[in-house]
């Protein structure tokens, strides 16, 4: 039994993947760190929270469930468990989500908050949270309840735009459900318009603001900031560049924002991904040991000790088997 | 979250204070293209008025840490260094120590406030190691001899001290994982003016052994 970050009690340790832009390999970490975890002996629940469009089920090569949380929410079934699905996988389990059904999408709030009530009470080691794309209530009220929050990016101009949107979302969001005062939360609304008359453009600039009104309130949003990392994974990398823009996301982002951002690792383009989705085989049972897995696994050890990269030992090329990766594209 | 102002040179350049010039070197290329304008991660985020400020303080941060002497008062001014370090003799219970170990006490007066790589190839030939083996022992043994406590060695490395009792006493069991490890040893080898790789390589074999044999 855990406090989550909402001081919930939690009986799991959940990583919640997303990151805005479709197409940036939320499934396809989300489904290959669940097969990591429950390699490394650890129960683990896959649950693809994605609502409307689910396909996790998809890249782990199994049809589409019969109970699924779309079920839930229609009360067909009553109790999350119900729609647990084997994987054939040892120690890890689905739990899919609705399917073409548009509605589904946006549930009600109420709806929403049993299912993250229900998430909670589940009890194994991991639980993994795929989320859709976009920065929609749901997906960040998701993104919240995660002990480690995963954000995939693409080396390019639109993923890395959604991602900076994502982090800014994600934290008014979660300062919005803070701050029970009317007027802190029309200052949070005000501040969510970029071109707001306030000046406010970051989680930083509104701490300030809401400073000059009470000081207790903006200590407490303060305190919220340092409680919560996003962790940035860049996905498909092909140069030493690609890497470092990892760095340079963190440290910018940390500084523009004033938000931590952490850097835990990031994944090689490797053509073994398509192959393998192709077969409709998750990657990290049909190509063990490929480049990309390699990057999966060593962030995976980073993830479950709450490790990140550090700059020096990537300028030093110092790394071990566990990192591999970085082995090849030290920096000289 | 400190703002850029705020940032020390080296948190600046995330590098820690005992970096080589060759490190801080890369380290300030990065963040001249991290913050460049046309860098992907930064465009979207900073204007251009911002984003001078930025490579200003960069410059400025670059020029101090790779002017030894301005470094070095850089690092007084922030308390990196302790002023007292550069007139530091020996202490008794060091010279007792080092009698023993060496005919060569100046070694201690000769400690590099960091090491560029060529302090580094001095201080190995100083301090000759052919045959002998690599083990805790001999970092603790080495370091005596140049007279650093392990208190510095844990300020200037940022490494935590109980690591680096861990380190010497060879207590395999209370280390971090290997890719920490290595990263310690590479700085903790590096700071007493040793060619890190090798030693580090020898080390961590030992490391291995240990570990083969607990499963």
């Amino acid at each position: 039994m855990r406090l989550d970050t909402n001081g919930n009690t939690s009986r799991s340790e959940i990583w919640a993947i997303g990151g805005g832009k479709g197409g940036t390999g939320k499934s396809f970490l989300s489904a290959n760190l669940g097969i990591f975890l429950s390699k490394q002996g650890k129960q683990v629940i896959m649950i693809d929270a994605d609502l409307g469009g689910a396909n996790l089920h998809t890249l782990l090569g199994i049809p589409y469930p019969e109970a699924t949380l779309s079920d839930l929410l229609k009360g067909r079934i009553r109790r999350i468990q119900d729609a647990l699905t084997d994987t054939g996988v040892p120690n890890l389990c689905l739990i899919s989500g609705a399917q073409d059904i548009l509605e589904i999408a946006n549930p009600k709030h109420s709806q929403k908050m049993r299912i993250i009530r229900q998430i909670q009470e589940l009890d194994v080691d991991y639980i993994i949270l795929d989320l859709g794309a976009g920065t929609s209530f749901n997906i960040l009220d998701f993104f919240l309840i995660a002990d480690q929050g995963l954000l995939t990016v693409l080396p390019e101009p639109i993923s890395i735009e959604n991602v900076y949107r994502f982090i800014k979302s994600v934290f008014y969001r979660r300062f919005k459900r803070l701050a029970k005062e009317p007027a802190m939360r029309d200052i949070i609304a005000v501040a969510m318009d970029q071109k707001n008359v306030l000046g406010i453009k970051t989680p930083h600039d509104l701490i300030s603001q809401i400073n000059r009104i009470d000081e207790n309130i903006g200590r407490q949003l303060q305190g919220e900031i340092y409680g919560f990392k996003p962790k940035i994974v860049v996905n498909q990398i092909r140069s030493r560049d690609d890497i470092t823009l990892g760095f340079s996301m963190r440290s910018s982002c940390s500084r523009y924002f004033g938000i931590t951002v952490e850097y835990p690792g990031y994944i090689e383009f490797d053509d073994t991904v398509r192959q393998a989705g192709n077969k409709r085989r998750p990657l990290l049972l049909e190509y063990p040991g490929c480049n990309a897995v390699r990057g999966i696994e060593a962030l995976g050890h980073n993830l479950m000790e709450h490790k990140q990269l550090t700059l020096d030992s990537f300028i030093n090329g110092i790394q071990t088997e566990k990192t591999g990766v970085l082995k090849d594209w030290n920096y000289s | 979250m400190k703002q850029f102002d705020e940032l020390n040179y080296y948190e600046l350049f995330e590098i820690p204070p005992a970096a080589r010039l060759a490190e801080i070197k890369k380290a300030y290329e990065i963040a001249k293209k991290t913050y460049s304008g046309d860098s992907l991660a930064t465009y979207s985020l900073f204007d251009d008025e911002i984003r001078q400020k930025i490579l200003d303080r960069i410059e400025e941060a670059f020029s101090v840490l790779s002017d030894d002497k301005r470094r070095q008062q850089y690092d007084i001014q922030i308390g990196v260094i302790d002023p007292k370090f550069h007139s530091r003799q020996p202490t008794q219970q060091t010279i007792g120590r080092s009698a023993t170990a060496s005919e060569k006490p100046a070694v201690a007066q000769t400690v590099p406030e960091r090491l560029d790589p060529s302090t580094a190839v001095r201080h190995s030939n100083d301090m000759d190691i052919t045959g002998r083996e690599i083990n805790g022992r001999l970092f603790q043994e080495l370091r005596e001899r140049q007279g650093i406590p392990l208190q510095e060695v844990a300020d200037k490395t940022r490494i935590n001290i109980t690591y680096l009792q861990y380190i010497e006493k060879e207590r395999f069991d209370g280390l971090p994982e290997e890719v920490y490890l290595k990263s310690y040893l590479m700085q903790y080898t590096k700071m007493l003016g040793l060619d890190p790789v090798p030693i580090t390589d020898h080390y961590l074999m030992r490391y291995e052994e240990w570990r083969k044999s607990k499963k």
